[in-house]
Formats: structure tokens, C-alpha cells, sequence
């Protein structure tokens, strides 16, 4: 059941695309990045957005990769 | 900056999910040095369980290409599941089979069934983290059946072929024991055909290990700043200088010496 709400909520996500929270840095990339993956999931579910987390590694400075 | 510094993949990005990040300590042995350094993208419902993951580093075609997938997929099950979050489940894996099989003439069965957890957390002989928390399993990927037959030797071959330019090419073993190409992309769909919708914290190890093949000695944690070499606003960070090969050379001191302590120790200040 609560499955099915959450999956209605993130059904409107779609839907409705509204600006990015503040305070969120690109760190030179085109990216809004919040500080925590958890505070991404609240403003997610309160925006009705996926989340994308980044996992880094190491100093891996390609111009290929990010 | 390649992908994520794209005007395209950042619109996308921006407005269809909210992004953060997280610093994985991993290494890797290479003629006796440590070395680390790679990338993964998770695409995550809100409640963190991953739908999708980009690993490796990959151009900004690919990347945004595997975002609208994520999006569009993620609309078309919400759709079908009509609010059933285990037919969504179904639904999202059977969508990583035929994804593999169209893109790579790759065929694994969608694993909808998820068995109990045989890692106890609390088990004296889990391997832990420095922390005390134990580490991400290591996900089993399902099976490869082989090649898709509808496909045709030619067609199959091409797709091989194309499969031997992508980035963490290799050769794997289907059932029956017949060469296959996988890519790192390729994997991710084989995993995620039986592990999507699976909390972040059980997936990354996974892809970590055993696509970028790379060891894991910590869970992820929040860092300031996820690229070290540039601040938040872009601007690159001057590298620290390395020490020079015979190390740091005494400095002259300012004032003479002087001379040696007497064995009794220096005499007190008199008043």
C-alpha cells in the first residue's frame, strides 16, 4: 500500500518538472549538486524527482569521464 | 568535463532528477602501488533503491541516452504497475533483460524474485568496514543464455564488434560455455535485470567490484566537495606539490649555535 503511494507520487514527477532546490553547487559541471544524498531524496519526493547520486573515487581527473 | 558538464545532459539532469554525491574509498594494486579513481552514476526513486547506474566514466551521448531511458522506462512501468510497487519491480528488471537483448544480442532472464539475504549483518565473520558496518554484498549477476537468436549471426557479430570499442570491454562465458563481449554498460543491465530496485547501499559494492573492478575499503561516505580538484564553482585547484626525491633539505638556522649542553643539565636563571 505504501508502495503504491509512493509510486503514485513519483508518477506526478513526470509530469511536473519545477527548478532545482537552492543552495546547490556544479562544481564545474552543468550538474545542481545538494550537499548529502539524503537531503536530494527529501527535496526528490517533495518535487516529485528521481535522485541521482554520483559515487566518486580516488582523483580520477579524465576529461572523459565526468 | 565531459558528461556532466554538457548544456544537454545538465538540462535533462536538472530537470528530472535532484543530484548528489558520495566518495567511495577504493584502490587498486598496480605494480605494488595504490591506485583508485573511477566514477558511477546511480538513477534512484526518491526512497534511494536504484532503478539504473551508469559505470565508469562514458561521453555525454551515452549519458543522456541512459537518463531519458531511466525517465522514460520509469513512466511506462508507473503506467503498467497501476501503483503495484512488486509489479513495478517486475516490470522495471524485465525492462534490463530486453534492454540488454536489443542493444546487445545479449539474453538473460529477469530474476523478479528476491531470496532472503544470507549476509547476517550481525554475524562475527562479516567483514567490516573500519567503521564497524559491514560492507555491500557482492550481488550475483544473473546468467548469460546466450546470444539472441532472432537476431542473426551478422547482426549478433556487429553487435559484438561495437561491443569490443565500449569501455570495460571483456570476454564472459554465457551457459553453455560460448564466448560473449561485455561492456561495463552491458553488465549494469545484467545486474540490474535481477538487482534493480535494491537499495543503493547493496548495489554499489557490486558495481564497484565486479564492473569497474575496483576494491572497496569503506562504505560511501559525504564529502565536501566530490571533485578535489576543483571548487564549487569550477575553478581549478593548484596540485600540491610533491616533495622532491631526496626530501626536504635542512634549513640554515638563523643564529649560531651555542654550543653543546652541559652534562648537568643548562644552569638556572638567576634573578
Amino acid at each position: 500500500m505504501r508502495c503504491a503511494r509512493l509510486w503514485g507520487v513519483a508518477a506526478v514527477a513526470f509530469l511536473a518538472a519545477p527548478a532545482v532546490a537552492a543552495e546547490s553547487c556544479g562544481y564545474g559541471t552543468k550538474i545542481d549538486f545538494v550537499d548529502t544524498p539524503k537531503q536530494a531524496a527529501a527535496i526528490a519526493k517533495k518535487e516529485q524527482k528521481l535522485v541521482m547520486v554520483l559515487h566518486v573515487s580516488g582523483h580520477f581527473e579524465d576529461p572523459g569521464l565526468t | 568535463m565531459g558528461a556532466l558538464n554538457n548544456p544537454a545532459v545538465g538540462k535533462y539532469v536538472n530537470e528530472f532528477f535532484v543530484s548528489s554525491y558520495q566518495k567511495v574509498a577504493t584502490f587498486q594494486i598496480v605494480n605494488g602501488n595504490k591506485q583508485g579513481g573511477n566514477v558511477a552514476a546511480y538513477f534512484c526513486a526518491p526512497d534511494g533503491r536504484v532503478l539504473h547506474c551508469v559505470a565508469g566514466p562514458v561521453n555525454a551521448q551515452t549519458f543522456l541516452r541512459e537518463a531519458k531511458w531511466v525517465v522514460e522506462t520509469a513512466k511506462e512501468c508507473i503506467e503498467k504497475s497501476k501503483g503495484d510497487g512488486a509489479k513495478f519491480k517486475e516490470l522495471f528488471r524485465k525492462a534490463h533483460s530486453a534492454k540488454l537483448k536489443q542493444d546487445f544480442g545479449i539474453v538473460v532472464e529477469a530474476i523478479t524474485y528476491d531470496p532472503p539475504d544470507p549476509m547476517d549483518e550481525k554475524d562475527a565473520l562479516t567483514y567490516r568496514d573500519p567503521t564497524g558496518r559491514p560492507l555491500a554484498p557482492k550481488l550475483p549477476p544473473p546468467p548469460i543464455d546466450g546470444p539472441d537468436v532472432t537476431l542473426g549471426e551478422k547482426k549478433f557479430e556487429e553487435l559484438q564488434k561495437a561491443a569490443a570499442t565500449a569501455p570495460g570491454n571483456r570476454i564472459a562465458l554465457d551457459g553453455k560455455g560460448r564466448k560473449v563481449v561485455v561492456t561495463n554498460q552491458s553488465l549494469v543491465h545484467q545486474i540490474m535485470a535481477a538487482h534493480s530496485l535494491v537499495p543503493i547501499e547493496r548495489v554499489y559494492g557490486t558495481v564497484f567490484e565486479n564492473i569497474l573492478g575496483e576494491k572497496i575499503s569503506t562504505k560511501p561516505v559525504n564529502v565536501v566537495q566530490p571533485f578535489t580538484w576543483v571548487d564549487k564553482d569550477g575553478n581549478r585547484l593548484k596540485p600540491v606539490k610533491p616533495l622532491p626525491p631526496g626530501g626536504i633539505k635542512p634549513v640554515k638556522p638563523l643564529l649560531p649555535p651555542n654550543g653543546p649542553v652541559p652534562p648537568n643539565g643548562l644552569a638556572p636563571i638567576k634573578p
